[in-house]
């Protein structure tokens, strides 16, 4: 087990749905691409286990956290606002405020979608670091990134802009390398995800000689 | 009577894994980064399998002008 204060692990926090897709997949590139391990709720599978305590658990052995809030807006039929991401940032801020010596040594970014968007709604966390991605993948790999380095003191980690410019190239081949795997994209679970962007990085910039 | 000394068996060490932080290091990048291992395991595919994949699509892309 890491150290508290060395403890890599980066829990993201944010919706699953295909629309939100393509930031879900670059805050896992931009993780993995700056030296951090990408951590969720998607990674286990165990339906004999409460997700409310696999969230927990995944939580508590997280010291880095990315929460995406932008989706707190009212969607279905009846029409109601989605809480889990405000949850589960209430709770890793909790851990924090209340755990012992190893979870005090959290941090995290929260993103919406536009600057200041949620003081009209969860004004408590003026304090935090709230970033604005504005729906787009490239702010949010340029905010994620920058934030990244400066949590793990690593000068040597690309700038955003660098990383963005990785992703695109990840998203062109991406349906190829599903293709070639017999895999349509929206097949893939997060331990799929995880490992192709993980040997893409890899291959991509380590070629063979 | 000398007892004959035992011969010493040498175990076989299997290669040391490369660590970083307590994280198990997949790769070094050639700006220092180093790209650690997932903590979670591919449910679709073998990490060889992916590999060998990828780096097809990759040889592909390239020699038809698609970096």
């Amino acid at each position: 087990m890491p150290k508290a204060a060395s403890n890599r692990e980066v829990f993201i926090n944010c919706p699953f749905d295909d629309q939100y897709k393509p930031l879900f997949y670059a805050a896992i590139f931009a993780i993995l691409r700056s030296g951090f391990v990408p951590r969720s709720a998607l990674e286990e599978d165990n339906a004999g286990q409460n997700r409310f305590d696999k969230i927990c658990k995944i939580i508590g052995e997280c010291r880095l956290g990315v929460h995406d809030i932008s989706r707190v807006e009212l969607s279905g039929n009846p029409r109601l606002p989605r809480f889990n991401m405000p949850l589960e940032l209430g709770l890793f801020l909790g851990a924090c405020k209340f755990g012992g010596k190893k979870q005090k040594t959290k941090s995290c970014i929260v993103f919406e979608r536009k600057e200041h968007l949620f003081r009209q709604y969860i004004s408590d966390i003026s304090g935090q670091d709230v970033k604005a991605h504005r729906g787009r993948h490239s702010e949010l790999i340029k905010k994620l990134a920058t934030w990244l380095r400066t949590q793990g003191r690593a000068p040597d980690v690309p700038g955003g802009a660098a990383i963005a410019n990785e992703y695109s190239r990840f998203t062109d081949a991406l349906p190829e390398i599903c293709q070639e795997s017999r895999l349509r994209p929206d097949e893939l679970t997060f331990g799929d995800l995880v490992e192709i962007i993980s040997n893409y990085i890899r291959a991509r910039l380590i070629p063979l000689p | 009577m000398k007892k004959p000394s035992k011969a010493k068996v040498s175990a076989k060490k299997s290669p040391a894994k490369k660590t970083h932080m307590g994280y198990r290091v997949l790769a070094t990048l050639p700006d220092g980064v180093k790209l650690l291992a997932p903590k979670t395991k591919p449910t679709h595919f073998t990490s060889d399998e992916i590999r060998q994949t990828i780096r097809r699509v990759l040889r592909e892309r390239a020699a038809s002008g698609r970096s």
